[in-house]
């Protein structure tokens, strides 16, 4: 390793997940001194409310404020036929709640038609929630549920919120932690509906990337793997024009077969479209985001380094993946925007189709919560 | 035989139609590319293609070879090469790292979760330097471990349990030296790559206790082994030994056998001064096995090709009941690139002088699993 990678800012990191999140809410939440902000998306995923009730139950006295993003999916979109049950983890949401604040925070996806088209608004909406840091400046703690948000929606908002902290509690940052209920069955019965004909680097995570191709730079990108994205993979691909590849595959995983199912999956695209080669490929475990960032910094620095004759390098991730291993190409990018360009491709989606929401529903309580601990207590040195 | 004229024969064999040559060809190239050419044991001038078109040839109905054809694509796991150095890389962070921080922060008394002020401070070098990391086989890359973090210095680090007094001599005075402690090791890091019934490792057969973990153990606390081995001259007599046994994989069948021996042993020899706990990197669930057994098709094929002449003792001190699941019945759709362990279904790994053959020939070491 060299002294670069020896001075990674989340390694070590903390992850907490399964049965010892309860425990944590536990130990954590119930000192006098602590002030909670919990934000959290407003959606119809059965996930929505569950990092919330499992700390309500075990740390009930906790003192917490809630945001509640309600984001507006725009007409047209194939997720506006399951609102209701949007609301019904709403009201859910006021009841485990009541008594306690809740501030809308509304945002929408889409700008109105210009010229005909309408534009992807909602990573620049979801920063312009967070415009002063005296909004957050009185909490100890604060967590991000991205269990209901779109990537889109939280990347951006992860950012600005990390951006802030650096910036204006470099002493005494707070606790900042984001929470996500893992579920890969309930994943992959959200089918994603319509990718959008624009797509572009997300509010936060450009970079200088958006002039990548009047650079001579080259471009090195990383798509992080997951099912049923071929579509994203290949428009993504015409946006960047990179010129290496690294697709990165999640290893070691639940099913040890998904990785080869991956590379079945798309071969054709990889191996004899765009030509590339074995050696190029990577694992990153499929359950730990901060060894995801661990791998994919090293390989990018690795780049940066060998391509230093051509003026280094710049970098993008795209991930077709879980959330989970999103929030590993968030810190990735996030630590290196500054010092080589690294840029977050996203490519969204217009609307979920979901195959059976009873069923949905039931696999509810197989999820298992994680929770990524960013800022404040672990990072400081007394 | 060339690449292409094997294709020609696969698809003869198969009696594909021109959709399914155009669907299967390139997707069988990119495995083959990617993964299974680097199988170690294929003999001189035969790669994948060509041991697919021999494995699928056996079979006598087409009807067979489909359902063969089906098994390797949508149940086979090969972990090929760079999956396995994966593995090895991560082994720090993901399991040993944590062990250490937990220690640490128990024994100065700092929430786990103060970790930058627990990695600097001197009790999390102590603990570190205090523990020792030994392969148990080949298979562990120890040497590639060691290198994955620069902290783990070259004196802690043992390729086996059976060492001479001289290494002993340097490793003690090494740990002197270091001025991070006068003490000797109190945690042990047992690796090895992969098991999949236990077997290997800690067993009871006829009333004795025996495997390599056993051994070891063996090695520090009974007095008759103690006085033939120089290893457990490493260690702090005073303090409680911690084991930590990593498998890069392991089936959750071993994991849980191994754990349940290890308890009876522990019982039965009270005045062993350790304790031990079992990880494992990539886990192989028992849903594997449960999903290769639902195949009933697939169930009468194996069944029909198997021979029995690869029963031989080492075969049966396993459940040998429905012996063509392999051995002790793990009933594993595994290839490891370097060899196919005999867990693994037989029809995967039949050497070459068998009447039938295995698509990725194993070389038999008596003394796996």
């Amino acid at each position: 390793m060299d002294k670069n990678m020896n001075e990674m800012r989340w390694n070590p990191s903390v992850l907490i997940q399964g049965e010892q999140v309860p425990l944590f809410w536990k130990s954590h939440f119930e000192k006098d001194n602590r002030k909670l902000l919990f934000i959290l998306g407003k959606g119809f995923d059965v996930r929505m409310n569950m990092a919330l009730k499992s700390l309500l139950e075990n740390s009930p006295n906790v003192n917490v404020e809630c945001w509640i993003i309600e984001f507006e999916e725009g007409e047209g979109s194939s997720s506006n036929k399951y609102l209701k049950y949007a609301y019904e983890n709403l009201d859910e949401l006021r009841t485990l709640l009541s008594g306690r604040s809740v501030t809308s925070k509304p945002i929408a996806l889409w700008s109105n038609k210009t010229k005909g088209k309408k534009q992807r608004i909602g990573d620049r909406q979801a920063t312009n929630l967070l415009t002063e840091y005296k909004q957050i400046s009185e909490f100890t703690d604060i967590i991000i549920d991205i269990s209901a948000l779109p990537r889109g929606v939280y990347f951006s908002l992860i950012g600005r919120f990390l951006t802030f902290i650096d910036l204006y509690a470099k002493e005494a940052p707070p606790n900042f932690f984001i929470v996500v209920s893992e579920n890969a069955n309930i994943d992959s019965n959200i089918k994603e509906r319509g990718i959008d004909e624009d797509v572009g680097y997300l509010r936060g995570f450009g970079g200088t990337l958006e002039l990548a191709s009047e650079t001579e730079e080259p471009v090195v990108w990383f798509p992080i793997l997951g099912e049923d994205k071929l579509e994203h993979l290949e428009k993504a691909h015409n946006q960047i024009r990179p010129h290496e590849i690294c697709p990165v595959l999640p290893f070691p995983s639940k099913d040890p077969r998904r990785s080869d199912q991956l590379i079945k999956d798309y071969h054709q695209l990889l191996f004899d479209r765009l030509g590339i080669e074995p050696q190029n490929l990577m694992y990153v475990p499929e359950r730990n985001p901060f060894e995801a960032y661990t791998r994919l910094s090293k390989a990018i620095h690795n780049y940066f380094t060998s391509l230093n004759s051509l003026g280094g390098c710049k970098a993008v991730i795209s991930t077709f993946s879980s959330k989970l291993l999103s929030i590993g190409t968030l810190l990735t990018a996030y630590e290196l925007i500054g010092k080589i360009g690294v840029g977050v491709l996203n490519v969204d989606s217009q609307g979920y189709e979901i195959d059976d929401f009873e069923e949905m529903k039931k696999m509810k309580f197989e999820s298992e919560l994680f929770l990524i601990w960013l800022t404040g207590e672990p990072y400081t040195e007394n | 035989m060339r690449s292409a004229l094997a294709e020609r024969l696969l698809v003869k064999i198969m009696q594909w139609n021109s959709d399914e040559i155009s669907k299967q060809r390139p997707m069988l190239q990119a495995l083959a590319n990617l993964k299974y050419d680097e199988y170690q044991q294929f003999s001189p001038g035969i790669r994948f293609m060509e041991s697919l078109v021999k494995w699928l040839g056996q079979f006598e109905s087409l009807e067979e070879r489909h359902i063969a054809y089906a098994f390797v694509m949508n149940q086979l796991i090969f972990i090929s090469s760079n999956q396995i150095q994966h593995l090895v890389n991560i082994t720090f962070a993901e399991k040993i790292n944590p062990i250490i921080i937990e220690k640490t922060a128990q024994h100065s008394k700092f929430s786990p979760y103060k970790i930058k002020k627990i990695v600097i401070s001197s009790t999390y070098k102590f603990f570190l330097r205090r523990s020792l990391f030994i392969g148990l086989s080949d298979g562990s890359k120890i040497d590639q471990l060691r290198r994955s973090y620069n902290r783990i210095s070259n004196e802690q680090v043992l390729a086996t349990y059976q060492v001479s007094q001289d290494k002993v001599k340097d490793m003690l005075d090494e740990l002197k030296q270091s001025k991070i402690s006068n003490k000797k090791f109190n945690t042990v890091f047992l690796i090895d790559d992969f098991t999949a019934s236990g077997t290997t490792y800690f067993r009871k057969k006829d009333g004795i206790w025996g495997g390599k973990i056993c051994k070891f153990i063996n090695s520090i606390f009974d007095p008759k082994a103690r006085s033939e081995s120089a290893i457990s001259q490493l260690i702090q007599e005073d303090e409680v030994l911690d084991i930590h046994v990593i498998f890069y994989i392991a089936t959750e069948e071993a994991l849980e056998k191994l754990n349940n021996n290890i308890n009876e042993y522990k019982i039965a020899n009270p005045t062993y001064r350790f304790q031990l706990k079992i990880h494992s990197i990539q886990l192989l669930g028992n849903d594997i096995k449960t999903k290769v057994l639902a195949e009933e098709s697939f169930l009468q094929l194996i069944k029909k090709y198997f021979d029995a002449d690869i029963i031989d003792k080492h075969y049966e001190m396993g459940k040998c009941n429905e012996p063509y699941l392999g051995f002790n019945e793990c009933s594993l759709p595994l290839v490891l690139n370097h060899n196919t362990p005999n867990n693994s279904l037989p029809i995967l790994w039949l050497p070459e002088d068998k009447k039938y053959i295995g698509l990725f020939p194993r070389v038999t070491r008596h003394k796996d699993e």
